[in-house]
């Protein structure tokens, strides 16, 4: 009983350090830097995973949705994204920017998630295909000139092979510079530019007169 | 909901798009902003969020703090712990290798005397 006793003031001392990681959230906030956001991750505190994964939202949503389009399978993608950077964190090791090591890590898991859709395709009728791909470019067309040109637009870029995809949707939608994405891809530079000279003039065969060219 | 991309405007950078006109890029941009607006839920950061609590399986609750605590503080107790171990073994074994007859390294680290047929029937049991 006297051990008991013994003990027992001394385990309240942990309940010291609970408050004090509970007053460290508060600590976090949009002006954090992203160093500072990982280390709070890694230690365990969700107010910073949750701003981190609100400071790189638009970069890794935009990533995923032009390489996949516009269809429900975005939304898990990028969930799966920030997934596998909460999972990933304790190993970065800083070498490159945490925008570049996302970027990546958007690029991967969309090129997983056209591989699953291409094998799912070969599996399923024509009609169904035919329907979701309706749906898909009937969703898009609010900003443009024409449903018609959105569509075209869409095709043409689904027409790109992955490799000229990822390149142009860095470049030109997320405008990275041509290191940046060689970076982000891990490619050299030159190859970046021939994939981006390969992808411009595809796309310009694709598009033809369509009236977003001009 | 998300940010829209501002109108590009080209710098000294974009040697690399010669022949890609500005409309060209603002389009592209415009598309994949409507894109994505029509194909994410609301409130993903709060989905991301509750999808990792799950998928780590726990959150870090007043018992883990307190558990991680404790352990550490166990911590130097087992090294000292282990360390006494190791000198009473290392003493044991000094001090049987002075004794004539022939003993196990277990014998010798435990600090048992040998157990034979003679010295079970052995009348001075006594000295061992």
């Amino acid at each position: 009983m006297q051990l008991v006793l013994s003990i027992s003031p001394s385990l309240l001392y942990p309940l010291h350090l609970v408050k004090d990681v509970s007053r460290e959230e508060l600590t976090f906030n949009n002006q954090s830097s992203d160093q500072t956001l990982i280390d709070g991750t890694v230690g365990g505190n969700e107010n910073a995973f949750r701003i981190l994964v609100d400071r790189f939202m638009d970069e890794v949503s935009r990533t995923v949705t032009g390489m996949l389009g516009a269809i429900p399978e975005v939304d898990d993608v990028v969930q799966e994204v920030f997934i596998k950077l909460h999972q990933s964190l304790h190993s970065f090791r800083g070498d490159a920017s945490l925008k570049t090591f996302i970027v990546r890590m958007a690029i991967n898991k969309s090129l997983d998630a056209l591989r699953r859709m291409k094998r799912r395709r070969r599996m399923q009728p024509w009609t169904t295909i035919e329907n979701v791909e309706l749906a898909a470019a009937t969703r898009s067309d609010e900003n443009l000139d024409t449903k018609e040109d959105s569509q075209i637009l869409r095709q043409a870029i689904d027409s790109l092979p992955e490799k000229q995809r990822s390149v142009i949707i860095l470049r030109l939608v997320e405008d990275m510079s041509t290191e940046e994405t060689a970076r982000v891809l891990d490619i050299p530079y030159g190859t970046v530019l021939s994939r981006l000279k390969r992808g411009v003039e595809r796309l310009k065969m694709e598009l033809g007169d369509a009236t977003v060219l001009r | 909901m998300y940010m829209t991309m501002k109108e590009y405007q080209p710098h000294d950078r974009d040697s690399d798009l010669a022949g890609v006109s500005p409309e060209f890029i603002d389009s592209l941009r415009s598309l994949i902003d409507s894109e994505r607006d029509a194909s994410m839920m609301s409130m993903p950061t709060e989905r991301i969020v509750r999808a990792v609590r799950r998928s780590t399986g726990r959150s870090w609750s007043n018992g883990d703090n307190l558990s991680l605590e404790l352990m550490s503080w166990f911590r130097p107790v087992f090294v000292a712990g282990m360390l006494l171990i190791f000198a009473m073994a290392a003493y044991n074994f000094r001090m049987s290798r002075t004794n004539e007859f022939a003993q196990s390294t277990t014998e010798m680290v435990l600090g048992l005397h040998p157990v034979t047929v003679a010295a079970a029937y052995d009348p001075t049991i006594e000295d061992h």
